[in-house]
């Protein structure tokens, strides 16, 4: 238990550190590409430093939905949290547009792929975000926080399937985001026993007791990034 | 700058294991496939001892996880050597590599100890190194071996090469494939008994503490891999003896106090990889126990008791015992559970793998199989262990 606890202390002090733009969803903030000379006259930007310009609005617009919606669950009544919640929505909105301009000056962009992924999933879109996700991940197999943010749009789709592979794929790169996204596992079986939807109970059942064995096999081991840190 | 005359070789790749960081090599000493192969071919050849009966391989074999079986290592001139062979499951990750010394940290340097040890005599070879490049260059096959390897050297056999070249093959001996592995990093629920998942709670649990020493994924101390930032090497005093009361270990093997003489570190040695553990019998740095049932006891009761003898004392009671060493009560259940998670620690296709094989028996492409014996100037005993001259 205490190792458990020393790993969520770990990650939420890490997380703690971390700008609101990568706590949100991985990406932070990105210095436009060198090339412009310091004298005038300003040369025209090319795509590359027009695509950071565009994702760096994007995350703001996004950082602030993100905290509108925080307010709004923290809400008094009900009414200030639909008004908190609708203001979140339209700044996310904002933060697609942005977002997804940026994807197109420059298609190469995987976290613009990720962080807009965030954002569609954020509005419900979940087709959207897997169709910017798969690309993140494909421009980048290795980016971690597309193939969390992925798997939390699996599972919004209830393709609890998938969900695990990329648990697995996160559980051996990226011991953090695996759990991120076994939080997110938990939170979808709670959903999912109060809402069950089309689904049968057995498969909330199976998934909510695989999520338990990983997550007592995480709690027993260590990452490796954990050991290069661990006093022995 | 004047452009190298020789392209640069090919990039070994490595084939990692789900879960294992890729190894720190050191930058003299790169990966490449035909330094393996050089080393591969070294570390099976008996060339590598003084009179041509040992090479790295009698104290490393296979099929134990590169362990030899006994309670201590044999040299080739049949000295005892004080404690047993370490196995090389996984050495690559070691941020320590023997028993006891903290100064051995590369397997470059660590590769000459046995070569060239004259306390005990290991492979025999100190003051024969002129005869062993002789013997090198006298091959039919070696001198090539070392130009590919080192192609940028004019004159390639050389000892420091030689020890480049079995540092390279000891590297890619990754063991990963295990069934607790196979639960671990590639979600097969059924890879391990009940029995041996109960062991593996025991195990992890922090009553028993056993990963506290045994941890990460090579399941044994401090690791270093790319990437990693250093950590300092950690040894421990488990009880096993207390000659006089004072802890004091017996004089052959005092532990890490033979290197730093502070009596802080009297009895206290590395924790060994438990990778392969049921391969790699008997246990503890001098052999003194035989089975893991026996290992298990001696932790459950925090110390050994040796009753009698020049060994007699109370290990329990040791001034020098580890912290962590504490005791634990476990039923007859939870011992053979724990028996059972550590045999799930065994990688079957490691200590099968022909990679890691003897190349005169695994290479189908070779001539004839190599017996090696025609280049020795030393008879070569029939046995192979060598009475002591």
């Amino acid at each position: 238990m205490q190792r458990l606890l020393g790993i969520a202390v770990l990650v939420s002090a890490s997380f703690a550190f971390l700008p609101p733009a990568l706590r949100a969803s991985g990406g932070s903030s990105m210095p436009r590409p060198s090339g412009t000379s310091s004298m005038p006259p300003a040369p025209r930007k090319t795509p590359e430093q027009e695509a950071v310009d565009h994702y760096n609005a994007g995350l703001k617009y996004r950082d602030k939905a993100v905290a509108l919606q925080k307010e709004a669950a923290q809400a008094g009544s009900e009414k200030e949290r639909a008004k908190l919640e609708k203001k979140a929505q339209k700044e996310f909105e904002k933060a697609i547009d942005e977002l997804r301009t940026a994807t197109e000056k420059n298609p190469m962009f995987y976290q613009a792929c990720s962080d807009l992924g965030f954002a569609l999933r954020k509005t419900g879109d979940y087709a959207g975000a897997l169709e910017v996700y798969d690309r993140a991940v494909s421009l980048n197999p290795a980016y971690s926080p597309a193939i969390e943010y992925r798997a939390e749009a699996y599972l919004g789709l209830d393709r609890v399937e998938e969900a695990k592979k990329a648990y697995m794929a996160l559980f051996t790169g990226d011991r953090g985001r695996a759990d991120e996204l076994l939080q997110a596992m938990k939170g979808w079986v709670e959903k999912r026993r109060a809402e069950p939807g089309t689904l049968a109970p057995d498969t909330v059942q199976e998934f909510s007791r695989w999520v338990g064995q990983r997550e007592e096999l995480a709690g027993q081991t260590p990452s490796v990034s954990e050991l290069q840190q661990r006093k022995w | 700058m004047t452009p190298s005359a020789h392209p640069p070789p090919p990039a070994y790749e490595w084939r990692l294991p789900p879960g294992f960081p890729v190894p720190r090599v050191p930058a003299d000493n790169p990966m490449t496939p035909a330094k393996v192969e050089l080393g591969r071919r070294l570390f099976y050849d008996r060339v590598l001892s003084g009179n041509g009966t040992y090479a790295c391989s009698s104290c490393h074999r296979q099929e134990l996880a590169f362990t030899d079986g006994r309670a201590r290592a044999v040299g080739s001139t049949g000295e005892p050597h004080p404690r047993g062979a370490l196995s090389l499951a996984n050495v690559a990750y070691g941020a320590t590599l023997t028993w006891a010394d903290p100064r051995l940290a590369r397997l470059e340097d660590q590769a000459r100890v046995p070569m060239f040890n004259e306390h005990p005599v290991e492979l025999g070879l100190s003051g024969r190194e002129d005869e062993l490049l002789r013997r090198l260059r006298a091959d039919e096959d070696y001198p090539g071996m070392f130009t590919v390897a080192f192609p940028e050297d004019p004159d390639p056999v050389s000892l420091e090469n030689l020890t480049r070249a079995i540092a390279s093959f000891e590297r890619t001996l990754i063991s990963g494939d295990s069934p607790y592995d196979r639960l671990l990093y590639r979600d097969e629920a059924g890879a391990l008994s009940e029995s041996a998942k109960r062991g593996m709670r025991l195990f992890f649990s922090e009553r028993l503490n056993c990963s506290r020493c045994h941890g990460g994924f090579t399941l044994s101390g401090p690791v270093a891999f790319e990437g990693a930032r250093p950590i300092a090497p950690t040894f421990h005093n488990t009880g096993l003896y207390n000659l006089g009361g004072d802890g004091s270990y017996p004089a052959d093997n005092p532990g890490l106090f033979g290197i730093t003489g502070l009596a802080e570190d009297m009895g206290r040695f590395r924790a060994p990889t438990l990778r392969n553990v049921e391969l790699t019998a008997p246990y503890m740095h001098d052999g003194s126990m035989r089975t893991l049932a026996e290992v298990i006891e001696h932790y459950a009761r925090g110390g050994r008791v040796v009753a009698d003898g020049p060994l007699a004392g109370d290990g329990r009671d040791s001034p020098r015992k580890s912290e962590l060493i504490r005791g634990f009560d476990l039923d007859e259940r939870g011992k053979a559970d724990l028996v059972e998670f550590l045999k799930s620690l065994t990688d079957r296709s490691f200590v099968g793998d022909p990679r890691f094989g003897d190349p005169r028996f695994a290479a189908p492409h070779s001539a004839a199989p190599r017996s090696g014996g025609a280049r020795l100037t030393a008879p070569r005993p029939a046995g192979p262990h060598p009475a002591r001259p």
